[in-house]
């Protein structure tokens, strides 16, 4: 039988999931190895073979296809462990990225943390101020040049930076997204002349206006680069060796994965992928069950997450931050809080009031009931107390909890302050991080300009279906999607992944223009993608878009374009599509045409499709639910409920389950309130109806 | 509507929600705005206010124009509320800076908000536009203006909005006056989509919770902020400091005098000594003065402290003079009152807050030396390299230096305390919308005030036309060009004055065609112009130059670590001869290590003449 394998690479597990040609799905975790992550991914894979009841060796060699979720370059990233890295950039503006707009030292901090004016900063430099090399040379906004390079020169100045250690270099000119002459001159010289650094050049990794955000991505990409480069290399060997032919695919920050040799030179793409399976997850289910508008929520131990999927297809981030950087690179939008089971609930001393979050007691100590010394009460903590979850089964009964450790951390720290019954004080705690949970999701979509009552919800991580009762219901969503492998959902995205390239022209041309104009750079980027989709088998589609503003503006809304040549018609179109689209986001009446409209970047993203097996389904087993069921227990809603607790794995398509239950899985348990009800469809997810 | 009572939970679920919405209509702004000013520089902002206008909840962004909402809003409440009345779908435009507005750049739009017929709450949002008209491009600098009257014009609260219909002859009075009225046009949008947000979810929380449940929460918010502020001030020392500040315009210098007293957990801000008003342009109304008294509290007490611009004013007893620079009375103009008199007010308060911290024990890790104490401001108008015609801010005088802390260095290029969300745009950015080429734009050396910790350094910039032959109107009005506006703490100095520049008719063109980037302006040729405040142009082949001006310094620089100020020069933001002259630090020939001997020897050589 042919597998499709996704493996996703988290914090502490790495997931794997294996998709068999006959629609099966089966999954199985292991210990993320920080020092090796190839370790803890093979391990991931034995495991899972083992529930196969196959060898590794076989499991691999009938593997068409594996994708791989890395976190490598992030981690390097965080951990300032990047490669040694200069950069040339134009005389002159060497500081760019030091300035970094002055708004780097608050960017990707919250309102909390900016307020602390005194305890701000810019971020930690990712090449020292020492590495940097202005170059005599400058291109204009049309991309003429104005002066010219002198070759002479920069391989001089390379020599001198080689000579101070460098492993990979970093080119940023001015302009060089609308004349990249000169940046190509110096990758070609620095690959012919020093031939063992690593090379990036902006024009290449983010052909887009601004040079900060260019700049840093460019710098991100060179310093990460060598790093992902080795980390793919020894572990396709590995694989290699234990037996898989076929190709290793690397997850990226769109929702695609690109084949693994040219992870290096995308490195700053794959870096960003970390979020983005679980998206990706939703969007295949999604379109299994019919559902094009969902909003994606994961709730770990220390955040929320928070992902859109609008029309069957995922919202972007144009400009997202990293460490403090700000990148020009597109991604799959997530977006986050610091809310999650180990949020920690407080009495504000002054005030008096109660808050949760955002700071985490993280793994260690842990909430209080972990008993690792914690002794402030969190999230956690008051779900058992409130009998959401169960000290013998959390976590599959891996993790035993003490509710006494719980009890005595919410009474000290919050009832007896607030002068609260000790369960009111548990309800208010999550009442409170429900609330937040509620705003985000309700900020992120509109700020889409959508109503979050025209989305379904899909709920995974560890703490998602256990809360997703509650903030649902708080901002109007009526369906809720468990899947039973919720806890490996990112993997199970990635295994879905098709590889997917994405070819940009940042040329900002004024409207009324002509098509001819349009036509040719869309030729141009549909020409690079053919001769990179040579190298992989299947089908090539092209699909075009642009974005595109009112004149003067910043924010670009990106439309689709049509195939084929445009003619004066359909630039017309283009015109109006905008708008509509714009009054979409921004409200009826807010387009103002008078201000002109102009295209910023011409896009053509390449798709060549994966394998996909088509997931097995169910016949309906009866309404029933009793044979899924392990027991009862007292759960808190507006008081103590006999509750039913029903065993996930054990649920069968067809059941009806009515709450007040738990639905219990190893890593995850799902809370119905009273009212609310959920049915397992044919693969087994659980449609929940918030009511 | 349910019958609920607002415990402490219901409250916290409330007020964040309240936050949330405030956000929501801020990014609506943020991302419908044409101007760079409000979604690059994010020079706007939205307020939730309570129906008699406290203003309550405002958005993430800059906090003093939400203080000037509430003012607008007491001032229909008291003129107009009869007459024309307000209803269900109105809103009001206001730009004048005696009925809240802190100056006419400053469009704010206010709406009153209803549920079942009941005035629940009023909402606002302000952006600065680039241009409102009056004698000056860019509205601002107003020059040779001798009162209001010679500025942008000023608009009192007007209905623009009438029962939900925009009114298309009060929105072309608005809009004709203005040099940039399609942005202006756009930003109305914005103003007005920000409102409908607020409204609708407002409503939405009144339905749910009823609308006196609604009230309670907005009243227990300024409430909680106030008990805050008052914890705060109570840990603090209790005395008296001072500190002037100066505003130099027009060959004349304003003195700001505050003198504060710190008392249990009251504050008292007295700026009667201040110097009288000048006849227009650089004072600041009363609503300016709130605004920048405000902005420094927030930045140096308020760093755990919801950001509630009525609960922050009411430990504060702020006294001032009418007729005086921070407190002008009519017809006295206030074109420039933000990067004037009520962004020179914020220095004041800052230094005098940075002493009242450095007096205590407990909180001495929080203070700040001055940010950049001061701003110079740019506008160019003409037509670009299309043809078009353009008129802009160039916002990169926003970037100057932070003040240096206790245990470190301010920030470089740091930004306005007042508004830290703030950026500038990329020089692509600018060089694709208007007729200039930037020579360089970097961290300028020697802005920094001295210290042991050294003030951040502020941005410099050499421009040229590009494309077209010349840029006739180039604005140009600042204030610390004098004098050194950032001043330093415990023994720090002062960061750099801002500085404008114009070299006429250089050989740059040429020196690029050559292949060489010119960056040193001061070795360009061409005859040097110095500016202040002016209306200028430039033509092909003139440099223009700007510096702004660098942070504060902490502590005394002879002590400052040799090892940072070798890598300060090595970096460029100190040159070899302050390091030696200021700093007392020698270093080796190739700038690659410090002489340990020959910094000893300097050292003492400085500590001897201090002594004489």
């Amino acid at each position: 039988m042919k597998f499709v394998l996704g493996v996703d690479t988290g914090g502490t597990f790495t997931d794997c999931v294996a998709i068999g040609e006959d629609g099966s799905i089966v999954w199985d975790k292991a210990h993320t190895t920080p020092q090796d992550h190839a370790q803890g991914i093979l391990a991931a894979i034995e495991n899972t073979t083992a529930r196969l009841g196959l060898s590794r060796s076989e499991l691999l060699g009938s593997t068409v296809a594996l994708g791989i979720g890395s976190t490598v370059g992030l981690n390097a990233l965080l951990a300032h462990a990047g490669a040694k890295t200069g950069l040339l950039t134009t005389r002159g503006h060497e500081d760019n990225i030091f300035i970094g707009r002055i708004h780097q030292k608050v960017a990707g901090l919250g309102e909390e943390e900016i307020k602390d004016v005194v305890h701000l900063d810019k971020a930690s430099p990712l090449v020292p101020r020492s590495l940097v090399k202005g170059i005599n040379e400058r291109v204009d906004y049309k991309g003429a040049i104005l002066a010219r390079l002198d070759l002479q020169e920069v391989e001089r100045a390379v020599a001198e930076l080689a000579g101070q250690g460098i492993e990979s270099l970093a080119v940023c000119f001015l302009w060089s997204f609308m004349n990249p002459q000169h940046e190509r001159a110096v990758r070609d010289l620095v690959k012919q002349r020093f031939p063992k650094l690593f090379v990036t050049i902006s024009s290449e990794v983010s052909p887009l206006l601004g040079e900060y955000e260019r700049a840093s991505t460019t710098v991100i990409n060179a310093a990460l680069g060598p790093i992902v480069a080795r980390f793919m290399g020894r572990l396709v060997e590995n694989l290699r060796s234990a037996g898989l032919k076929n190709p290793v695919l690397a997850m990226h920050s769109l929702g695609g994965v690109v084949p693994c040799e040219e992870a290096g030179d995308k490195a700053a793409h794959i870096m960003a992928s970390g979020p983005v399976g679980g998206v990706m997850g939703a969007m295949s289910m999604g379109r299994m069950l019919g559902h094009k508008n969902i909003i994606i929520t994961d709730v770990g131990g220390t955040s929320f997450d928070v992902g859109l999927i609008v029309e069957g297809r995922p919202a972007l981030n144009r400009q997202p931050v990293f460490e403090k950087y700000t990148l020009a690179l597109p991604m799959i939008d997530v977006v986050s809080i610091g809310a999650g089971g180990g949020s920690v609930a407080w009495v504000d001393p002054q005030s008096r009031l109660l808050q949760v979050g955002p700071r985490s007691a993280g793994a260690l100590p842990g909430p209080a009931c972990y008993g690792h010394g914690g002794s402030e009460p969190t999230v956690t903590d008051a779900n058992l107390l409130l009998g959401r979850i169960d000290a013998g089964t959390f976590f599959g009964g891996r993790k035993k909890l003490d509710g006494d450790l719980a009890r005595k951390a919410i009474e000290e720290k919050v009832a007896w302050p607030l002068g609260l019954d000790l369960f009111a004080a548990a309800k208010g705690i999550l009442e409170i991080v429900d609330a937040h949970m509620a705003d985000l999701v309700r900020r992120v979509t509109v700020e889409k300009g959508y109503h979050p009552s025209d989305f379904v919800i899909y709920a995974y991580g560890g703490g998602g279906p256990l809360h997703v009762g509650s903030y649902a219901r708080d901002i109007g969503v009526s369906e809720v999607v468990v899947c039973p492998y919720a806890p490996v959902f990112s993997a199970f995205g990635i295994a879905g992944c098709d590889i997917q390239r994405q070819y940009t022209r940042s040329r900002p041309i004024t409207l009324p223009a002509r098509a001819a104009e349009f036509n040719a750079i869309f030729r141009e980027l549909e020409g690079e993608a053919a001769r990179a989709a040579v190298r992989s088998a299947g089908e090539l589609e092209l699909e075009r878009s642009l974005d595109m503003k009112f004149r003067r503006q910043v924010h670009n809304v990106r439309i689709p374009a049509p195939a084929g040549d445009l003619d004066d018609k359909a630039m017309e179109g283009l015109v109006v599509s905008f708008e509509q689209a714009y009054e979409r986001i921004y409200g009826k009446g807010t387009a103002y045409r008078k201000a002109g409209v102009e295209v910023s970047n011409f896009i053509v993203t390449a798709t060549t499709k994966t394998y996909k097996p088509r997931l097995k389904e169910e016949e309906s087993d009866g309404a029933s639910p009793q044979s899924a069921r392990v027991g009862e227990r007292r759960v808190y809603f507006d008081g103590f409920i006999a509750t039913p607790v029903l065993n996930m794995e054990r649920l069968r398509a067809g059941n009806v389950i009515a709450g007040p239950a738990v639905v219990e899985s190893p890593a995850t348990s799902l809370l119905l309130h009273p009212g609310q009800t959920a049915k397992v469809d044919r693969y087994r997810n659980l449609l929940v109806k918030v009511g | 509507m349910q019958e609920q009572r607002l415990d402490p939970i219901r409250f916290e679920v409330l007020r964040h929600r309240l936050w949330s919405i405030g956000a929501e209509a801020a990014s609506a702004i943020k991302n419908i705005s044409g101007s760079p000013i409000a979604s690059e520089a994010h020079d706007f902002n939205t307020c939730i206010m309570s129906p008699t206008g406290e203003a309550v909840v405002m958005g993430p962004y800059v906090a003093s124009l939400a203080i000037g909402q509430g003012l607008v809003v007491k001032t229909i409440l008291d003129k107009y509320s009869d007459n024309p009345g307000f209803f269900p779908g109105d809103m009001f435009l206001c730009n004048d800076p005696y009925s809240g507005a802190l100056h006419q750049n400053d469009v704010t739009l206010v709406a009153p908000v209803f549920h079942a017929e009941k005035l629940i709450a009023w909402t606002g949002a302000t952006i600065h536009q680039v241009d409102v008209g009056g004698s000056s491009k860019g509205s601002q600098a107003a020059t040779g203006a001798k009162s209001i009257f010679e500025e942008a014009p000023v608009i009192p609260p007007i209905k623009i909005m009438e029962k939900g219909r925009l009114r298309r002859d009060l929105e072309e009075e608005y809009l004709i006056r203005s040099r940039t009225r399609d942005l202006n046009a756009l930003d109305l949008r914005a103003k007005i989509s920000a409102n409908l947000v607020m409204a609708e979810r407002l409503g939405a929380l009144a339905e749910r919770y009823g609308a006196e449940m609604l009230g309670e929460v907005l009243t227990r918010i300024v409430d909680v902020t106030e008990t805050k502020l008052r914890a705060r001030l109570s840990e603090l020392p209790d005395g008296e400091w001072r500190h002037t500040s100066y505003i130099d315009y027009d060959g004349e210098v304003y003195a700001i005098r505050l003198k504060m007293a710190k008392q249990a957990d009251q504050l008292t801000l007295d700026f009667t000594e201040s110097s009288r008003q000048a006849p227009a342009v650089i004072n600041c109304t009363y609503s300016g003065l709130l605004a920048g008294v405000q902005a420094g509290v927030l930045a140096y007490l308020c760093y755990d402290i919801p950001m509630c611009p009525a609960g922050i004013l009411r430990p504060l007893e702020i006294v001032s003079k009418k007729g005086t620079v921070v407190d002008a009375a009519w017809p006295a103009g206030a074109a420039k009152a933000t990067t004037a008199g009520s962004f020179v007010s914020t220095t004041a308060v800052s230094a005098c807050l940075a002493k009242m911290l450095d007096a205590s024990d407990t909180h001495h890790s929080k203070l700040m030396a001055c940010w950049n104490g001061a701003s110079g401001q740019q506008e160019l108008f003409g037509l670009d390299q299309r043809g078009q015609p353009f008129g802009s801010t160039i916002l990169d005088g926003m970037a100057g230096g932070a003040g240096a802390r206790y245990d470190r260095d301010g920030i470089d290029t740091g930004g306005f305390v007042r508004s830290l969300g703030c950026a500038i745009a990329n020089v692509e950015t600018y060089e694709f919308r208007y007729p200039v080429l930037y020579l360089y734009r970097r961290q300028e050396a020697d802005t920094g005030g001295p210290g042991k910790f050294r003030g951040g350094a502020g941005v410099g910039l050499a421009m040229t036309p590009h494309d077209v032959e010349e840029i006739p109107t180039c604005v140009i009005h600042g204030c610390g060009i004098e004098q050194p506006a950032s001043s330093g703490i415990a023994g720090g100095y002062p960061g750099s004055t801002t500085q404008f520049n114009i070299r006429r008719g250089t050989s740059v063109q040429e020196r690029l065609k050559r292949g060489e980037v010119p960056v040193d302006f001061n070795l360009m040729d061409g005859k040097l112009e110095p500016k202040s405040s002016e209306e200028t142009f430039l033509r092909k082949g003139d440099v223009f130059e700007r510096v702004a001006c660098g942070g504060g310094g902490f502590g005394d620089p002879i002590e400052r670590d040799p090892q940072m100020v070798l890598s300060d020069v090595q970096n460029g933001l100190v040159s070899g001869r302050s390091a030696k002259e200021i700093y007392g630090v020698v270093l080796r020939g190739d700038l690659q290590g410090v002489d340990e001997e020959g910094t000893k020897k300097r050292r003492e050589q400085i500590r001897a003449e201090r002594a004489s």
